[in-house]
Formats: C-alpha cells, structure tokens, sequence
C-alpha cells in the first residue's frame, strides 16, 4: 500500500513538473498563443488539488504507518519541490511580460 | 530434479518507475523530447534578443536621424488667396414688428496649386555611424518650378470682386523644417518673397502633420493677371530616410539624382521604368504625373486638403537584414535540436553506449549558442561570415564533445556531416524566399527518410 502510494507520488510529482515545464516553454516560445495560457490554468487548475489530495495521503501514511516512512517522506519532499520552481516559472513569465519588444 | 529447500534471498524492492525510466526506450524518447522541450526555453530567450537588439538599433538610427533631419516631404508652393464670403442674418425687431436684415462679411481663403510643378532634385547621401549602427543621411536641394494660371474662382461661386488680390501669400508645407539649410526665396513673375514659418497649435483628425511656411504677401499684380504666372524656389534640406513629393501640379514631374545605389522608390506614383538608371555609384529616375492621375482637384477652399497619400519619391534606407534573417534561422532552432537531439538518441539506440541527460542537455545548449554568437557577430561582419564562424564553432564542439561521450571516431563524424548538412540546409531555407517551402519540404522528406532508413533494425519492443 505505501509503497503504491509512493510511486504514485513520484509519479505525480515528475509529471507535474515535466508538463508544467512544457507548458512553460511553449508559453514562452509562442508567446501569441492564447490556448496555451488557457489549457496551462487548465492543468493547474486539476493538477494542485490531486497533488493535495496525494500529499495528504503521504503525510497520513506517515503518521499511521510504521513501514517505509523514509521513502514516503523523500517522496513528499519531491512533490514539495515543485511549488519553488512554480514561483521560479512565474517569475520567469513576468519578466518576460516586461519586455516592450515581445507581443 | 532436485528440489531446494533453502529459502531464496528475497529481492530488494525495486521502484517499478523509476526503473522504468532507466531501462525502457520510450521512456528515454519521453526524456529526449521533454529536453527538446526545455531547451525552447533558451531559445525564446535568443528570440528576445535578437528582438531587443533589432529594437535598440532602430532606437540608435531614429535618433541619428533626429539630430541630422528627418525625412522630406514637400507639399508645395501654393497660392493662399483670401475672399470676402456674405451671410444674410434676419433679427425680429419687436418695437418695429419688422424684420432685419443684416449681411455679415467673412474673410474665407482658397488656396490654388500651380498649373505645373517641376522638381529638380540631387541628393548627395552617406552613411552615419554610431556603435555598430549606421543610418542613411543626405543633403538635398531641390529646386521647383512651374508657372499658375489667372486665378478664376467662379466655379466655386467666388466673384473677382470679393478676391482680396493684395492680401495673397504662397505657402509650403514640409516634414522638415529643422533640416533647412538655406534661405527660402520665392521668385514669382519679376519678385522675390521670403518666407516665415506659421505656427499652427492646433491639430485635427485630417492634420497632416506638416509644417507651414508662408511667404509675405505678393503683388497683385502678380497674379491677378491675365497671364500665366511663372515660379521658382530652391530648398536645401539635410534629411534621412526619404525624399518625396505631393503632385499638386496639373503636370507634376520630378526629376531626382543620387549618389545612393540602393533606392526604394516608395509612394503612390513609381518612376518611368525606361529612363530609371540604377548603378554602384548612384541613380536617376524620373516621374510624372497627371492630373487624371489623382483624385483631388487644383482649387480648395478653407482649408489645405490633407494629401499625404498621394506623395511619392525615393527612400535612403541602409538595407540592414542581418536582425531579421537571424530571427529566421532562430525559428529553426526547434527543428536543429530535435533533429540533432534524434541522431544522438539513434546512435544510443543503435550502439546501446549510454548518453547521460546531462550530456544531452549539454549538446542543446551548445546548439543554441549558435544564435548567440550568430548575433554578436553578424553586427560587425556580413550575414554569411557569421553564420560560418558560428556554425563551424557548433559542429566542431559537438563532434569533439561526442567524440568523448561515444568514444570512437566513427559517431562523431556522422554527427559532424549531419550537422553541417543540417545547417547549410537551414542557411539555404532562410535566404530562399519563392523556394523555401518547397526545399525545406523536400529536405524535411529526406531527413524522415534517412531516419526511417535508420531506425528500420531498432528493437522498439524493449520499451
């Protein structure tokens, strides 16, 4: 059980940030299309409620459960990752908002 | 058979995911493409830079062009010519129970173009540098002449009478007054006139943004006449960008000579085709224009028609593309890494000689440094030479670096021809214009091929 647990969080953890990460680039590579900004807040939109939910799970996993509390951990703290490189990719966007030469 | 009872060691766990990610093929495509992904990142970065310096570099020429003199545009010489207009005001006197009728006198102008308009113009144009910028600057005078016919303004319902013949002044109107570098004289009939600017503060939808020069007011006699009026100015302007002309004349030519061999004639009317000469030390072109030509007529009352669109003449602009075609090759840069990124992941395919993610990230930002330096050296040399320094620094680094990673000779140089080819195919795409849809289709068929041909002997169930 924790160890499914487990790889769903890595799992989750990865894909969040691999498609965040893409829709990121191509936000920033076609900066004219509009339907990228809106699948992207799609996505954020289902993607911080699933990873609440897994983190939760996690973290009650730990608290109820003496078996492979370290690596339900590690798995957590990955998933906590993610919230500094999204601040990071929203910095990234402003910047580039910044820029009178962009569209 | 021999049974063992001896319990086996039990297996470490092993993450199903993460082992995945390690051992499978796709999941290593998965990872190739996703780098391929990231490395948009830098490459929206060249594009801001390339945008900003293209942006700083207009920055630079606009404001060499400020300092020197903007662009001209003539709109003249044409005759103000103020009249007496009537209204009639009915006031109700209740003392009297009569009505009264009283006649108010308005001061209206007209303003007539002249029968012909000659323009002679010779332009002595160089190159102004600032940084690594240069702008196209000139100084030009221009000599107009042509003659008006007797002033009958009974088409437009305007007695001689009401003419105020004394009170006349001839106006020109110029983009440029800032660049005017000699004294106006107008020589009209026998006189000659000066002329003073006339400031106008107040600008509306149909302004045409010109500034007004007003000559004093001219004899009467001198266009109050029977016969025909002849005239002559010349103006010396230090100007940039262009030169034009509005065809206010019933017969308008312009006759222009430049030391500048690369023209853009620009506006409404373009140059006769057979007496247009364009050679390394400079060019002529002649125009000519009707009055059938254009939709405005010689005569206008209250106010100067705004006819900006019909100007036309010549632009003096320093053909710089190296910004623009370093933007095309950028827009590439998705295709050379993904291209770039299939043959590493082939070759690691094919050989089973493992390429780290960190190598591949490695391999891509090389690939995108070729737009850094494509930039920084295409401002002080020529498009090409840049495109080769970068290019062959490029593919001499990668094939050196993969050389290290694939250890043998054999890989590295098939990734060196690859990407020479692959570069010179994007070279000759960004200078085709007519041609680059049909070359970069046909080239695009052949790399599939290549690949297809390639990749027919990969085991792709190992995944």
């Amino acid at each position: 059980m924790t160890e499914t647990l487990q790889n769903i969080g890595q799992a989750l953890a990865v894909l969040s940030f691999v498609i965040g990460t893409t829709f990121l680039a191509l936000h920033l590579y076609f900066p004219g299309v509009s339907e990228i900004v809106m699948y992207a807040m799609g996505f954020i939109a289902i993607i911080i409620p699933i990873n609440i939910i897994i983190f939760l799970a996690i973290l009650i996993s730990i608290a109820t459960k003496r078996e492979n509390r370290l690596a339900l951990a590690k798995t957590g703290a990955l998933m906590l990752l993610n919230i500094p490189i999204a601040f990071f990719y929203v910095y990234v966007i402003l910047s580039f908002m910044r820029e009178p030469w962009l569209l | 058979m021999e049974q063992s009872n001896t319990p086996q060691p039990q297996k470490p766990q092993v993450n199903k995911f993460a082992h995945w990610l390690k051992t499978s093929i796709t999941a290593r495509m998965l990872m190739v493409g996703f780098l391929v992904i990231i490395l948009l990142i830098p490459l929206s970065y060249i594009n801001v830079l390339i945008n900003e310096r293209a942006y700083r570099q207009q920055d630079v020429v606009n404001e060499i062009n400020e300092k020197w003199g903007n662009e001209v545009l003539v709109y003249g010489p044409m005759i103000k010519l103020p009249y007496k207009s009537y209204t009639e005001i009915k006031t109700y006197d209740e003392k009297t129970e009569t009505y009264l009728k009283e006649i108010k006198t308005h001061i209206n102008h007209a303003y007539i173009f002249p029968e012909s308009l000659n323009t002679d113009v010779s332009v002595d144009s160089k190159t102004l540098k600032r940084g690594n910028f240069e702008s196209a600057v000139y100084t030009t005078t221009m000599d107009f002449s042509g003659h008006f016919i007797p002033t009958d303004l009974s088409a437009k319902d305007i007695k001689t009478e009401d003419i105020i013949w004394d009170k006349a002044t001839v106006i020109v109107k110029t983009s440029n007054l800032k660049g005017i570098k000699s004294e106006m004289l107008l020589h009209l009939a026998d006189d000659s006139y000066s002329f003073q600017t006339n400031y106008t503060a107040t600008r509306d939808a149909n302004d045409d943004y010109l500034d007004i020069l007003e000559s004093e007011f001219i004899k009467a006699e001198n266009i109050d006449g029977d016969a025909e009026t002849p005239f002559n100015m010349q103006i010396t302007f230090n100007g940039s960008q262009q030169i034009k002309i509005i065809p206010i004349g019933k017969t308008t030519t312009m006759a222009m000579t430049a030391n500048w061999p690369d023209p853009s004639f620009d506006g409404n009317y373009l140059p006769d085709d057979e007496t247009k000469e364009i050679t390394e030390s400079g060019f002529k072109a002649n125009w000519k224009v009707l009055h059938i030509n254009r939709a405005f007529s010689q005569q206008h009352l209250n106010q100067i028609p705004n006819l900006r669109n019909f100007a036309f003449g010549t632009k003096f602009v320093v053909m710089v593309d190296e910004y623009q075609q370093s933007e095309r090759s950028a827009k590439y840069g998705f295709l050379v890494i993904g291209l770039t990124f299939l043959i590493f992941f082939l070759i690691q395919t094919i050989s089973k000689i493992d390429i780290h993610p960190f190598q591949y990230l490695m391999i891509g930002l090389a690939l995108t440094m070729f737009y850094t330096l494509l930039v920084s050296i295409s401002e002080h040399s020529n498009f090409l030479k840049a495109y080769l320094i970068a290019g062959t620094s490029v593919v001499l680094l990668i094939t050196i670096y993969s050389k290290s990673i694939l250890r043998n000779v054999k890989f590295p140089m098939l990734i060196c021809i690859s990407l020479t080819a692959l570069y010179a195919f994007i070279y000759v795409i960004i200078q085709l214009e007519n041609y680059a849809l049909l070359v970069g289709s046909i080239g695009l068929f052949l790399i599939l091929a290549s690949v297809m041909f390639v990749s027919r002997r990969i085991d792709w169930s190992n995944g």
